[in-house]
């Protein structure tokens, strides 16, 4: 929980909430933990109808967790903030992508609708998303209500979506229901008047684009009381596994990449905890040649062989049974991930000097500074900048053994250790901070140029409604010329800076996702730093040095 | 009785006198050839025994005679307390010749100090040990030292590792190599160009291993992955065979050379035990393999704030904020 943790989570929340009310709400509640509606009341310099409507809104997005107060045995609900879940909201596009890859575009807007609102009813999810569908020109008759139904029953199916229960002595607390593999997910079936109505207003629609409705009173669909959310740790669990893919792709080869996919996909139909499952060779072998890949069984043998060997054991061979049974280290896995990272960011940050000692030091446990000096084949004066700077980041930590009872300076030796969950936690703040950074700056550049930026949307609203009345080109072109070319040349310049942020931004989430599994996963625990002083020594050290 | 007293004394002189006029050398020679006769060293009791008509002050003053010639050692007996033995110097003795061609009357200090510099071979020793076993005072220890390295016969080597600190040892040795840093210092500085041109070289070689194995098997990964790998030993040949180094490199410099590498992240080893037919010794050998690193670049470092010098003092309300940053704009093109 560190400022730039906060500072980032209160962002990306008033950005998805633009007005002030559900940040300072969420603020509060941060700050003062678990209370109840009264205190919030009292205490927020807002109105109450506002504050129950924020509440209202964040406790659909699960920002706001609902919890009845056991102590006083009263029925007071308690609101508490969740940060964690707030800092989700970064990986929202991630996700939408995702089921746009796997489910299509029907997929990509279920998802979308749910990530939006929170949590919803399916039947009011089917009809958003067919509506939306049908505003964005798509064919109706691919895209109709049974195939929505169908994308939505195979996200459901492979636990992309959670369901939610409301228990019925605590209505106001919702129950997530925990999908097991013997519990399978009913869904539910519409009503068949409820069904009929959808389809006659599917047919009205095709018929009459903008035509009146006629009032008919909304019948029951037969599914009010059951909601649905948005599964993160499976969509997590998803990106996890392509970034596995891609890094034995670039390691190996392609056919390699393929064959941790189909690996990983048959990891997925058996849930598990997240270590390790067991896959047998034959297997891999079925769903392979059903893939499509030509690949004899010597080949898959071979390229079996190969990346059990490689170096980071994450796939390892556990015994015969089925021609070869292998597993796959979810662990090993993020900590060879997150070491890659951690090292890129120290190659570029410091030098591929400092790279060296990094690796050298993980290799040895631990060196004193000289011992470093001599084994990496730099410079002294180098090696002891490269050093200190690593220390002072928090990538190495020092150690002190004393030889005699006091700690005197001259007498006691300083080790140096590399602790990967220390790094992973200073590269994690470090990432949190750009990306608070970028937003700001996204932000700064939106109001600095807001008047451009109007202009040209009104811009292009008219020239959007008039190709709609097929106006000739004449039109059109005396229309675009209201922008002078420098302001056209300008506008480019901010369509393409803004991109390069997005783009920045949407690969930080990558990094950030993977740190942060690995930190849930790890279980080291961080060495209780010993308050020497060491680090401003450091400090000091490398201003002299400088 | 007392000019008795004080005439005997001159008659004692005067005997003494005589005798000494009467052989003064014989007896010198004599106590030689009694040395001669006892190499491991005479003591004085037996000096006394043999030398029965000769007075106390007669024997000291020819034992005088022959220490400052440098024909005899005076040493403490270590079997008896407080007893004092008398060597005959070997004169055939390389040093003690040099000593005796460098010139006349060497100092007794000097001779004990070289004697611990030739003692400490090729490591050299340190001055403040020879302090501690000489107990000399730092002074004279100095003039010591500075008489010995004017006649050219120690000399003081600077260490490589603690540059304020030297140690002598005798002009014609070799310093050792621990002293001297071994293959990678020349002139007591680390060659940080050699090291890396040695790097870049052997990273290359491997990469060019590598690639020839892709051409070679593109269908087949593990014999891609085997026929990557190249040991030590040739690699060793191979970079003597290209003549980089002015010294033929030795298995292990090249070892410590591609352990860096590994430490770089750019090649990976393995230990297999082989039996070579064409080394001597095919117990182990190190094999190694170029990799390509498992992630290009981090997310983190592809924008300026990854590698931003000032990262820790930009805020959002200070003098370095993300709006006005230098960096963003140069990023962005504005």
């Amino acid at each position: 929980m560190t400022t730039h943790h906060i500072g980032l989570a209160f962002d990306l929340i008033g950005d998805l909430f633009p007005d002030g009310t559900s940040k300072e709400v969420a603020s509060y509640l941060n700050r003062k933990g678990p209370l109840p509606f009264g205190a919030i009341v009292r205490e927020v310099n807002l109105s109450a109808v506002n504050i129950a409507r924020s509440i209202a809104t964040l406790a659909m997005h699960d920002l706001i967790e609902c919890s009845s107060d056991n102590r006083s045995d009263s029925k007071r609900v308690l609101y508490a903030f969740s940060l964690q879940r707030a800092l989700y909201i970064l990986h929202y596009a991630k996700c939408i992508h995702c089921a746009r890859q796997l489910y299509g575009f029907d997929g990509e807007l279920i998802i979308e609708e749910l990530l939006l609102n929170g949590k919803q009813r399916m039947s009011t999810l089917l009809i958003k998303v067919y509506e939306r569908l049908i505003k964005a020109g798509k064919d109706p008759t691919v895209h109709s209500l049974q195939s929505i139904k169908e994308t939505f029953k195979s996200l459901v199916s492979a636990h992309f979506l959670q369901r939610i229960l409301i228990d019925e002595s605590k209505p106001h607390i919702p129950i997530t229901i925990e999908e097991t593999s013997t519990n399978l997910v009913q869904i539910p079936e519409l009503t068949p008047e409820g069904w009929k109505y959808l389809i006659s207003n599917q047919q009205e629609e095709s018929n009459e684009p903008a035509a009146k409705k006629i009032k008919v009173p909304t019948p029951t669909f037969g599914d009010e009381k059951i909601f649905w959310k948005v599964n993160f740790q499976r969509f997590f669990a998803h990106l996890r596994d392509q970034e596995l893919i891609h890094a034995f792709t670039s390691r190996i080869d392609s056919n390699a990449g393929e064959i941790v996919r189909t690996m990983l996909r048959l990891a997925e139909i058996k849930p598990n905890p997240e270590r390790t499952i067991s896959i047998s060779f034959i297997d891999i072998a079925k769903t392979i040649s059903a893939a499509g890949l030509q690949l004899t069984d010597e080949t898959l043998q071979k390229y079996m062989n190969v990346i059990t060997s490689d170096v980071n054991n994450c796939i390892i061979k556990i015994g015969d049974q089925g021609r070869g049974t292998y597993e796959v280290d979810f662990q090993k896995a993020l900590s060879g991930l997150t070491k890659a990272h951690i090292q890129s960011f120290l190659r570029e940050r410091y030098g591929s000097n400092a790279l060296r000692i990094y690796n050298m030091l993980e290799e040895r446990g631990c060196l004193s500074q000289k011992q470093i000096e001599d084994m990496a084949m730099i410079n002294a004066k180098e090696a002891q900048q490269y050093v200190y700077s690593m220390f002072i980041d928090g990538m190495l930590t020092l150690e002190e053994l004393s030889k005699a009872n006091d700690f005197n300076p001259t007498r006691t030796f300083y080790f140096f250790r590399v602790n990967l969950y220390n790094g992973v936690l200073s590269l994690l703040d470090h990432s949190y901070k750009t990306m608070s950074n970028l937003m700001q700056r996204h932000q700064f550049e939106k109001e600095r140029h807001r008047k451009l930026i109007d202009k040209r949307d009104k811009v292009e609203a008219i020239i959007h409604s008039l190709r709609e009345q097929n106006a000739d080109d004449e039109q059109i072109k005396e229309v675009e010329d209201i922008l002078s070319p420098i302001e056209k040349e300008q506008i480019q310049k901010l369509d393409a800076a803004f991109r390069k942020i997005e783009l920045a931004q949407l690969q930080l989430t990558e990094t950030i996702l993977l740190l942060e599994m690995f930190l849930s996963i790890s279980k080291s625990v961080a060495p209780a730093q010993k308050k020497t002083g060491g680090r401003a020594v450091a400090a000091k050290l490398l201003e002299t040095r400088s | 009785m007392a000019s008795s007293h004080a005439k005997s004394e001159p008659m004692d002189t005067s005997t003494s006198l005589e005798t000494s006029d009467f052989n003064p050398v014989n007896l010198e020679s004599d106590i030689i050839q009694l040395c001669l006769q006892f190499p491991n060293g005479v003591t004085d009791k037996i000096l006394e025994n043999s030398f029965r008509n000769v007075t106390i002050q007669q024997r000291v003053s020819a034992l005088n005679r022959l220490l400052s010639l440098n024909k005899i050692d005076l040493l403490k007996s270590s079997t008896e307390q407080g007893t004092f033995l008398y060597r005959i110097r070997d004169t055939t003795n390389v040093s003690g010749s040099s000593i005796t061609i460098g010139g006349g009357a060497t100092d007794q200090m000097e001779r004990v100090v070289y004697q611990l510099v030739k003692e400490s071979g090729t490591l050299g020793i340190w001055m403040r040990d020879i302090r501690t076993k000489t107990k000399l005072s730092q002074t004279i220890l100095n003039k010591t030292l500075k008489s010995l390295e004017s006649k050219k016969l120690i000399k003081a080597v600077k260490s490589v590792h603690a540059s304020k600190k030297k140690v002598y040892m005798l002009y014609e040795m070799t310093p050792d190599p621990s002293i001297t840093g071994g293959t990678w210092y020349s002139d007591h500085e680390f060659e940080a160009e050699f090291v890396r041109v040695l790097n870049e070289q052997c990273a290359r070689l491997l990469d060019e291993q590598l690639e020839e194995s892709i051409r070679k098997f593109p269908n087949d990964p593990f014999l891609r992955r085997t026929s990557s790998f190249m040991s030590s030993t040739d690699l060793v040949k191979l970079i003597n065979e290209m003549g980089i180094a002015t010294v033929s490199l030795t298995v292990q410099d090249i070892e410590s050379i591609l352990y860096t590498l590994i430490c770089d992240g750019k090649i990976e080893k393995t230990t297999v035990a082989a039996s070579t037919t064409n080394t001597d010794n095919g117990t182990k050998q190190n094999l190694y393999r170029s990799v390509k690193f498992m992630l290009e670049s981090s997310p983190v470092v592809r924008n300026p704030c990854g590698i931003c010098p000032v990262f820790k003092d930009c805020h959002d309300d200070g003098l370095i904020t993300p709006e006005t940053c230098i960096y963003l704009n140069k990023w962005l093109d504005f």
